[in-house]
């Protein structure tokens, strides 16, 4: 039976004392093995029942009630470390968490029995190293495709390596990089992530609504946590079929620092249409903590660069994505933790007379952030109180040449200021959390409220309620579904004016158990509610010669998934029921799917020891039909002539007349990918060797398209492109 | 008698006989009911003082597709393109062709026409804005000579946007039975570079400045099968646009 009465008492702000004073406790907790900061580890104080999680340098401060207590630390992928507190030293514990040898499973779900306390943020997954490595892989294994393990995230299609978050499009999600902005993390056409899984500790998703302290994402936000130096040197390379990568890291005085790289090249991609093309990708990865007097400033830089151009003709493209972040933490009196930090982050484009969806494009795209900012955490005794505040300038330049349809170029500048407060509250059985963002420029003030309930509903059951607002101030508009063209672009536009400020609104319910107790089961249920969504237009179906439009959108849904583990087996299942609709006629315009609803997405994810550090781990997915505008004529083109239109001519090409936007469904997809990974040790170094096939089923992966037969035949609609099998080899070694 | 391996390797081949045909990009039917479309075809060119309006009905989408003209059956009740000043154009049908409406006039660069088709139960609109004025600036002369092994090198300018094309025909505009238009002609370069091998005689090479919905239309030449076309015209399928040139006159070798 649900008890209210902590509910009541937490509301009305008394405080859940068991008597004296509350003290606090600060920490710092890391990974045994190379003393890395561990970001969302939970620590609970078993008699003051209380609990808090770290932040991105690790550190805590948890509030006793009473004396002695004892701290349990816990976290994904580390045996628990418990820590008797008899008394209060004044200096910070240092706790470290070793690896954990039982297998992770792709999914853990968080529950009471895993924190001692009510969780708060719901629909929130966490996805530590060998999770990612784990996963079954094209070329190697990649951080932004592993993240399907969440069942919230899909992708266009499998060649795409961008997450698509519960029903909304690419560029409403935000992907962060020790949470500074990363744009357009990717290479060759989105195929693949340009971050490396070897420089990764954990990689988070957080569906909307997401924290205050968070913006530019309307749908969620993918935050990836580099790797650190450790205490000692310590570093590994990797090779595949394709890719070469190297890391390493370690101290330096009381500093650390961590570098890793990546590196492709292919004499000719075998990709069209750019055949016969030399194609060169790298990404650079560098963490550095560096003591400034007591404070250790930490230094965040990335840098992704692809490059394919065509010996003979120039045609080709190169695009390169660079982030530069820094951050000092420091302390504030018993309970307070400050944080300055600063950012710059670029992206550039150049794409010359490289066919998309037939057309060629010559682009000129160029996006630019800037932005220093402060964040303040207070941990109280019974409360938390969060707030910060950023100024943030951003340069847009998009030019295109050529396409069906091309967008007005655009160069701008734009600056824009964001604040946001926010207050925990939490207990043994209630916890609750309200806050604030604005976010305003000279054109926009976007409010947005959000918050979260979270309580203990019996046994090990957690039920979850969050609603709230995301907004941003510009949009970015990416192409859906260029594939299996290996060119992508962006289309940037400041809000204001005639173009719409992008608006979501979301609220979900949730229950969960956590899988401590050894099932895990998470079932919930969202809802969207979108204004402002840019969307490009594909095709001009109604006679509009505007390349973008912009309108409404909605979605709902319910998911499901369960998880369980033990000493050799890990698996997961989830099940999504969803609609994704949009409305670009304005109020009264009846909705259309979107471009990428489907209705039912079933995921398993298994992994299991086979033998002495053998693992097979497997993901299938199977999806229901996208939508499917059909074609419902055929007709024959007229030539154009400096007179007007020809048609009484044997010349003309047949072309199709497309129906309803949407009206009909295509055709069901799925896949199973495979992995065989042994693990070895040679001398003092360990390693791993493994075998992966990306759609080993050679089943239907992509949507279909509508085309004409050959020789004037009917009119037939087939997959966007074949996936037969991919198969990888990659040996890692790490010392 | 066959062993049960035997049985077992057989079930084994047929099982990846079966998986990999899943994979084949063979096609699908949704089921999609085909309807008949009327197709309204107009390029308004200010080099012409005849304007021609192409009003068919489509093809279907279940059988081999043979060319040629498709005349609705019941001709339209009225075809008329009025500008923004309110002149009205009637088109009538050419009685030798029945997909085929003309009305004598030349639209004016930088004004705005609606068209209107009553067809049967139908009634078509769309709308074009004719391009601003195209002005060749190379060659500075309108008749130039090119030898053999030479290129025309062309520049323009245009206040309209960057939707143009070229063509080379015949020096008699009346008397093209097919004119040698290039799908690959259209481009959003302000500049051209021809060579003397397009100029058998004397020739005229033309610049095009056309809308941006008609030279989208008319660009998806290159994969027909990728992109499904429409046009700009409401109620129907095809396109209204417009189109304004200049010239050159080219002695070839």
């Amino acid at each position: 039976m649900t008890n209210l009465g902590p509910l009541l008492l937490l509301l009305a702000g008394v405080p859940q004392r068991t008597g004296g004073p509350a003290v606090p406790v600060r920490g710092v907790v890391q990974a045994a093995e190379n003393e890395q900061p561990l970001l969302g580890a939970r620590v609970h104080a078993t008699r003051s029942g209380r609990t808090v999680e770290t932040d991105r340098q690790g550190r805590f401060v948890v509030w006793l009630a009473e004396l002695p207590d004892t701290l349990v630390v816990r976290m994904i992928g580390r045996r628990p470390e418990t820590v008797a507190i008899s008394e209060l030293s004044g200096v910070a514990l240092s706790i470290k968490l070793e690896p954990s040898p039982a297998p992770i499973p792709a999914v853990t779900i968080y529950g009471i029995e895993d924190s001692g306390a009510v969780p708060l943020a719901p629909a929130t997954w966490s996805l530590p190293r060998a999770v990612l490595q784990a996963q079954p892989s094209a070329v190697e294994a990649d951080v932004l495709r592993s993240l399907a393990v969440a069942p919230a995230i899909t992708f266009s299609t499998p060649l795409s390596a961008q997450p698509l978050v519960r029903g909304q499009d690419g560029g409403a999600v935000s992907v962060r990089l020790d949470g500074f902005t990363l744009l357009n993390p990717y290479h060759i056409g989105r195929y693949l992530g340009a971050v490396t899984p070897n420089a990764v500790q954990t990689a988070a998703v957080m569906t909307a609504p997401v924290g205050e302290e968070w913006g530019d994402a309307t749908s969620g936000v993918v935050d990836i946590q580099m790797r650190a130096g450790g205490g000692e040197v310590a570093g590994g390379g990797q090779v595949s079929l394709a890719t070469a990568s190297a890391w390493v890291g370690g101290p330096a005085g009381i500093g650390r620092w961590f570098v890793a790289g990546r590196h492709a090249y292919f004499g000719d991609l075998p990709v069209d249409p750019l055949r016969d093309s030399p194609y060169g990708m790298d990404d650079a990865y560098g963490r550095f903590m560096i003591p400034v007097g007591h404070l250790p400033l930490e230094i965040t830089a990335f840098g992704s660069r692809d490059r394919i151009f065509n010996r003979e003709t120039g045609d080709g493209m190169r695009w390169s994505s660079r982030l530069l972040g820094a951050r000092l933490p420091a302390t504030i009196g018993r309970g307070g933790r400050l944080e300055l930090w600063g950012e710059l982050s670029a992206f550039d484009e150049n794409v010359v007379n490289v066919p998309l969806r037939g057309q060629p494009l010559d682009i000129r795209n160029r996006f630019s952030t800037a932005a220093v900012g402060f964040r303040v955490q207070w941990s109280g005794d019974s409360r938390d109180l969060g707030l910060g505040a950023e100024v943030r300038r951003r340069h847009m330049v998009n030019e295109f040449m050529g396409g069906f349809l091309t967008p007005p170029d655009l160069d701008v500048t734009t600056t824009s200021a964001a604040a946001f407060a926010g207050i925990d509250v939490r207990s043994r059985v209630v916890s609750a959390h309200v806050g604030l963002r604005v976010d305003a420029d000279s054109a926009n003030v976007a409010l947005q409220p959000r918050a979260r309930l979270a309580m203990a509903v019996g046994g090990s059951w957690v039920l979850s309620l969050a609603a709230g607002r995301s907004a941003k101030l510009y949009h970015l508009i990416s192409d859906p579904q260029p594939e299996p063209d290996p060119l992508f672009y962006d289309i940037w536009r400041p809000a204001g004016g005639a173009t719409p400020v992008p608006v979501a609104d979301h609220a979900l319910i949730e229950l969960r158990h956590g899988a401590g107790v050894g099932i895990g089961a998470r079932v919930g249920a969202f809802a969207g509610w979108l204004r402002g969504v840019g969307e490009v237009r594909l095709i001009s179906l109604d006679g509009g010669a505007d390349a973008l439009r912009f309108g409404q959108g909605r979605l709902y849904g319910v998911e499901a998934e369960a998880s369980s583990t033990n000493e050799r087996f890990s698996g997961s299942i989830s099940y999504v029921l969803s609609w994704s609709e949009r409305r670009w006629g304005g109020p009264g315009s009846p909705y259309i799917p979107w471009i990428h609803d489907r209705r039912h997405q079933v995921r398993l994810i298994l992994g299991r020891e086979i033998g002495h550090r053998w693992r097979l781990n497997s993901f299938a997915d199977v999806s229901s039909p996208e939508p499917l505008t059909p074609i419902v004529a055929v007709a024959q083109q007229g030539v154009l002539t400096p007179v007007g239109v020809i048609r009484d001519t044997v010349l003309g090409r047949f072309v199709m007349i497309p129906g309803a936007e949407n009206s009909l469904r295509g055709v069901w997809v799925g896949r199973v990918d495979l992995a065989l990974t042994k693990a070895f040790s040679w001398g003092g170094a360990r390693g791993a060797v493994g075998v992966s096939v990306l759609n080993l089923s050679f089943t239907r992966v992509a949507p279909v398209r509508a085309q004409l037969g050959g020789f004037g035949g009917a009119v037939q609609y087939k997959p966007l492109y074949p996936l037969p099998p991919i198969p990888t080899i990659t040996l890692r070694l790490e010392f | 008698m066959r062993s049960s391996g035997d049985n077992w390797g057989r079930r084994t081949v047929a099982l990846a006989i079966f998986v990999v045909a899943c994979g084949l990009p063979r096609p699908v039917e949704p089921n999609v009911r085909g309807e008949e479309v009327v197709v309204a075809q107009a390029l308004l060119s200010t080099e012409s003082t005849t304007q021609t309006i192409w009003i068919e009905r489509s093809s279907s989408i279940d059988s081999t597709l043979h060319g040629g003209l498709r005349p609705l059956t019941t001709p339209p009740s009225l075809v008329e393109v009025r500008d923004t000043l309110g002149a009205q154009f009637i088109f009538v049908q050419d009685s030798a062709n029945p997909a085929r409406f003309v009305a004598t006039f030349t639209p004016i660069n930088g004004r705005r026409y609606n068209l209107r088709i009553d067809a049967d139960t139908q009634t078509l609109t769309a709308s074009v804005t004719v391009p601003l004025g195209l002005t060749l600036i190379q060659p500075a002369l309108d008749t130039v000579v090119l030898p053999a092994g030479d290129s025309l090198a062309v520049a323009w300018t245009s206040l309209s946007s960057r939707s143009f094309g070229w063509a080379v025909t015949p020096p008699d505009t009346s008397s093209w039975d097919q004119p040698t238009f290039r799908f690959d002609a259209l481009t959003r370069d302000s500049t051209l570079s021809v060579p003397s091998f397009e100029f058998q005689g004397t020739r005229l090479l033309w610049v095009l400045a056309l809308d941006a919905q008609s030279w989208a239309y008319f660009h998806l030449h290159g994969s027909p099968d990728r992109l499904p076309v429409v046009g700009n015209v409401k109620g129907g399928a095809g396109i209204f646009g417009a189109v304004t040139a200049d010239r050159v006159v080219v002695q070839g070798p």
